[in-house]
């Protein structure tokens, strides 16, 4: 278990290096912050002390060294358009995608549990085929339509639910229904066809035999079988949830880390972006890591 | 030649997913000819005919079939334009992915080793990435643009080819004939390519067929967000965006080409699905 645990750890943190690598060396390679957050009509003296305050001016490996120095240190320097420190903005925003992204995770799972077990249990029949049009229309629909799509017709047209904003729990519902949907025809997908396998084992028989109900068989016995790879399966959606966040912030408004970063890119705010994406990489990788490991203690036979 | 020898009919009782594929040769169609047959030009301005509704609704004409935008220029034109934008994206980065990931996937399956253990972290850490904030720095940095979203979107989808082509590697090695192969004097690049990537088209052309529409949503959504192909390109997700401020009084500037990214992807993966339970009915996992 503890080998298994700090070789997932190193991957972990490879992975957030290799993302911090990538998006400084792009970031610093071509992006010019001078011009975008300077007024056209400053000196050149004003923008050399701009790009000599904010270390534009040294080797770029001399630039990550320094950086990432400062991030051991939670110092991710300042935001060039706020002149907050980065983290600050970036833990500000953090935890209302985090919200979202596991309401939306909830929704996706109340939606598509049952649709994937119904479909197992009911194979080839109405079940079977209405789960395999939803997987397929979730697959299809992209989810920054959907939004626009759901504020058409439930805050323009039904005025039920707010479009746009925090406040009160109205204002996730659609949000975290358009995320949701986002990972749906996956679960289902997967449910299904690890519920089938569960079904055809020996010890569905014998439950069978023994005279329990149908519905005890499918609900109970094979259920809670068969959610042993999505709950695997979770780690992944959720970072697909947190990706297709950006877009749903975006359009409903919701002053999270995607439309953080959404802005920071549109005012090439470097560290800031920096910031928010390092930030997604870790949430990202730390929740696969720990569903690793839950599933390591769930399943003993992945102890190696 | 697998493609023959592993396909003789297609299984019985599933009729050929005929709408999918009318659906399917028509986007091919007009990604192909959308220059002759657009009834107007997708990016010409005409103010005095801005945000006409489609012409089912009151005040349509059918000069504007599904209306106009608010510069006034032709939403079907722009929609049939915005074809040959997404299948040209879909193709490069498939093209790009595909390659490079069937490519490592065989070295990584017929390796094994150091090889396959490289190979195979780097591709986990790909799958990891958070593409779409990839694409924004991206967009800033190097600007945002045909290419770049196909880069993009060729960075993840690598990862998914080389998975795939590995663990097919690895059950065809397992092979008698492989075996006799190499007992005949056969070397390993000789193998790999005509006794072992033969028997993967199968899954490749499953995969590819299937991921088309995984790359149009993928590229409609970097484009919305303006990190894809920067206007006034007719995009479907660049139209989107552009009727987002506009949902409550036009709304068919971003509903009709939404339903164009719907239907289009959503036959895709009909015909990508029929496909994987023709052609390889043990490739259930993608």
């Amino acid at each position: 278990m503890l080998p298994m645990i700090a070789s997932r750890a190193l991957q972990a943190l490879l992975t957030l290096l290799l993302t911090s690598v990538v998006v400084f060396v792009l970031a610093r390679t071509s992006g010019n912050p001078v011009d975008l957050v300077l007024p056209p009509e400053a000196t050149a003296a004003e923008r050399r002390i701009f790009i000599e305050r904010n270390g534009l001016d040294r080797p770029l490996p001399v630039q990550y060294a320094v950086f990432l120095g400062g991030v051991v240190q939670g110092d991710f320097g300042m935001s060039i358009r706020t002149r907050q420190p980065a983290v600050d903005l970036v833990l500000e925003r953090l935890p209302r995608t985090l919200i979202l992204a596991t309401a939306g995770l909830f929704i996706a799972l109340v939606i598509s549990v049952p649709i994937g077990v119904l479909a197992a249990a009911r194979r080839a029949g109405f079940w079977d085929r209405f789960g395999q049009g939803f997987a397929l229309l979730g697959q299809s629909v992209p989810a920054f339509w959907l939004g626009i799509v759901l504020i058409l017709v439930f805050s323009v047209h039904l005025q039920w639910l707010p479009s746009s904003g925090t406040g009160g729990w109205r204002n996730y519902v659609l949000p975290a229904i358009v995320l949701g949907w986002s990972i749906s025809a996956g679960v289902v997908r997967l449910l299904r066809s690890s519920m089938l396998e569960v079904l055809g084992t020996e010890f569905i028989k014998l439950a069978r035999a023994k005279g329990l109900t149908e519905r005890r068989v499918i609900w109970k016995h094979a259920l809670w079988n068969a959610l042993i790879p999505v709950i695997t399966f979770i780690g992944f959606m959720y970072g697909v949830i947190i990706a297709s966040a950006v877009v749903v912030e975006v359009v409903f408004g919701w002053p999270g880390l995607g439309y953080l970063a959404y802005e920071s890119t549109l005012w090439r705010d470097f560290p800031v972006l920096q910031c928010a994406v390092l930030a997604y990489t870790a949430v990202i990788v730390t929740i696969n890591l720990l569903v690793d490991i839950c599933y390591g203690l769930i399943d003993p036979r992945v102890r190696a | 030649m697998s493609l023959a020898a592993g396909v003789a009919l297609p299984p019985r009782g599933r009729r050929l997913p005929w709408v999918a594929l009318t659906v399917v040769a028509l986007t091919i169609l007009v990604a192909a000819s959308a220059g002759w047959i657009a009834p107007h030009d997708p990016e010409a301005i005409d103010p005095i005919n801005a945000t006409l509704p489609p012409v089912f609704l009151d005040g349509g004409t059918s000069d504007y079939l599904l209306g106009t935008d608010r510069l006034g220029r032709d939403i079907l034109s722009r929609i049939l334009h915005g074809a040959r934008l997404s299948l040209g994206v879909a193709a490069v980065a498939l093209a790009l992915g595909g390659s490079v990931g069937t490519l490592l996937g065989l070295i990584a399956g017929y390796r094994g080793g150091w090889a396959d253990a490289l190979i195979m972290r780097l591709a986990d850490t790909f799958l990891a990435f958070p593409s779409v904030l990839i694409a924004l720095v991206l967009a800033v940095t190097v600007g945002p643009g045909f290419w770049v979203v196909a880069l993009v979107l060729g960075l993840v989808l690598w990862a998914r080819f080389a998975r795939l082509v590995r663990g097919e590697v690895l059950s065809w090695k397992a092979r008698d004939f492989v075996a006799l192969a190499r007992v005949a004097g056969a070397g390993g690049p000789y193998i790999v390519l005509h006794h072992i990537l033969p028997n993967i088209v199968n899954s490749l052309v499953v995969l590819c067929t299937l991921q088309v529409g995984w790359a149009i949503v993928v590229e409609a959504s970097l484009t919305f967000l303006g990190a894809g192909i920067p206007p006034p390109a007719p995009t479907w997700g660049g139209m989107v965006a552009e009727g987002l401020d506009f949902i409550e009084t036009a709304w068919w500037i971003s509903v009709m080409p939404g339903v164009a990214i719907l239907v289009v992807v959503f036959a895709f993966n009909l015909l990508g699905d029929w496909l994987r339970d023709w052609l390889d009915p043990q490739l259930r996992s993608v």
